[in-house]
């Protein structure tokens, strides 16, 4: 554990705004207690090096990637052929979206235990939990992008001769696709806040354990180490999916939102 | 295409309509949207629908192209087989679309009905060359102006090389220097390769202009008002409407839409005293 060292040379503004926010003491004690002090940003840095060069990070770093990439590959999937279908058909929709969207109110998390009974301790109840909160967000979003594609669409592409494979392909996700890529998006942001609480919960590795467990053992740096490396893995995997969004869609270009 | 009643062997007319009605819905919620319309189209006429708001001009369109079935009468259209893609549609709005670059719309209404890849990319480039957005054909739509995504649109329907050609107020959204540039652009395609042309248009003007025969329909349910033959020669340009002419027919074609949309606004101000009440 690092003492806290409070540089003169700190700019001070940001050193303020820091010991506000964080609610708790810069300095240590008179008694050289650090007990309740936030650490230093410097610290946290020094702190995160270290834990790199010993590689201890990376396995957790990777842990959580591994279940995230996971977890929001089967739940988009899976969400996005519901909300095809639910958006598509009339019929289905009548069928599964009233199901569906009782399902969706239910907080994610109080399933949590749920998924422990069933797919038993360590990772795949953290994957289910993932793909869980992955779906409804996919699955609500694509419906949404297929029930709201234009008629006039359609009835071009049927006055063109198209057939329903070149329709789907050529029209319908198109028109959808800018949407399905907001989705991603969001569903990205709320699958890391879902599986830091997750392998709070379960398991002995990943970003999540990382952080409750430094609590558990007042180490506040590696704690804080932990949260901003789930931040930005959160910004790193969002600005993927926009990237990759904004290849895939060029003509969707204006007025888009820059994360 | 689920071309209704395909006759290719029935009377002279290309397009034939007998007692063709539509209606939207069932019970007491359906709507009798049009008909019972009697109209015959002759090979390689251009004629041109003009009649009130919501008189079922539209929904005519649509059973030609075979989109919507009619729900009682016969309707036939006379295919001779040449073309792939007989029918072409030009719509007002999401004709085109956005996800495509200019020539890939073109491209893909000539590859749905099956012409070979590089055939297609060919014949995509020529036609938009004709309608002057050569050094266009890698953009998006949404970064054309209005006029210029009409004429993509044109450049789409007439690409396929079709019989018969539907336009649903192509120029409806277009300002009015932009309007007469893509009059005089239709004006010069379809005299030259002469398809048959039904175009629905709210401007009698623009009726008088393009058509060879303009149809006034009454208001809903739509029923063939009045028929008058535009006597105007071809190959003729925007210029005749400068004529006396012009103006005399254009008086006396207004007075029967005239009655028609005073009469529509009655029943709507009525419905809505109804409604009030």
């Amino acid at each position: 554990m690092h003492a806290v060292r409070v540089s003169s040379k700190w700019p001070w503004p940001w050193g303020f705004r820091w010991r506000c926010s964080c609610c708790g003491r810069w300095r240590p004690r008179r008694d050289g207690s650090t007990a309740g002090c936030s650490p230093a940003p410097t610290t946290i840095a020094r702190t995160a090096w270290d834990l790199i060069a010993a590689g201890e990070l990376w396995t957790d770093v990777l842990a959580t990637l591994r279940r995230v990439v996971l977890g929001f590959a089967i739940g988009g999937l899976v969400g996005f052929l519901a909300g095809a279908v639910t958006g598509l058909s009339r019929l289905a929709r009548s069928a599964l979206e009233p199901m569906l969207s009782a399902l969706y109110v239910v907080p994610k998390l109080a399933l949590l235990p749920v998924f422990i009974t069933i797919a038993g301790l360590g990772e795949p109840p953290v994957i289910v939990m993932v793909s869980w909160t992955v779906f409804f967000y996919i699955w609500i979003y694509t419906m949404e992008a297929f029930t709201q594609i234009p008629e006039g669409y359609r009835e071009a592409a049927r006055s063109l001769n198209v057939g329903r494979r070149a329709m789907f392909r050529h029209v319908l996700l198109p028109a959808a696709l800018p949407h399905l890529f907001v989705a991603m998006r969001v569903a990205i942001s709320v699958a890391i806040l879902v599986i830091v609480a997750a392998e709070f919960v379960v398991g002995t590795t990943g970003l999540g354990y990382v952080i409750f467990d430094s609590r558990r053992l007042f180490m506040n740096d590696r704690m804080y180490v932990g949260i901003v490396t789930v931040a930005l893995l959160g910004v790193i995997l969002a600005t993927m999916i926009t990237w990759i969004g904004r290849r895939l869609t060029p003509w969707a270009e204006q007025g888009r939102p820059r994360v | 295409m689920a071309v209704p009643a395909v006759d290719r062997a029935g009377p002279p007319a290309k397009i034939s309509a007998k007692a063709v009605t539509r209606t939207f819905g069932v019970g007491s919620e359906a709507l009798h949207a049009l008909g019972p319309v009697d109209l015959d189209i002759a090979e390689g006429e251009f004629i041109c629908l003009v009649g009130p708001s919501g008189c079922g001009k539209s929904t005519f369109v649509r059973l030609v192209a075979g989109v919507l079935p009619p729900t009682e009468g016969q309707l036939r259209v006379r295919i001779r087989g040449a073309s792939a893609a007989p029918i072409a549609t030009v719509f007002q709005d999401f004709g085109i679309f956005p996800w495509k670059t200019v020539e890939a719309n073109v491209r893909f209404a000539l590859t749905a009905n099956g012409v070979p890849k590089r055939e297609g990319r060919e014949r995509a480039r020529q036609w938009l060359a004709r309608l002057g957005l050569a050094d266009f054909g890698d953009a998006y739509p949404d970064t054309l102006s209005g006029g210029m995504r009409q004429r993509v649109a044109i450049a789409r329907a007439l690409a396929t090389e079709p019989e018969i050609l539907l336009m649903d107020e192509p120029f409806a959204s277009l300002d009015a220097q932009m309007r007469q540039m893509l009059q005089e652009d239709l004006l010069r395609l379809s005299q030259t390769t002469r398809p048959t042309v039904v175009f629905v248009t709210h401007s009698l003007e623009e009726a008088l202009i393009l058509g060879d025969r303009v149809i006034v329909m009454s208001g809903r349910p739509g029923r063939v008002l009045d028929e008058t033959v535009v006597p105007f020669p071809r190959p003729r340009s925007t210029l005749v409407r400068e004529s006396a002419e012009f103006g005399a027919l254009r008086g006396r074609l207004w007075g029967h839409l005239k009655n028609e949309v005073e009469a529509q606004m009655a029943a709507q101000s009525g419905g809505e005293m109804r409604s009030l009440a």
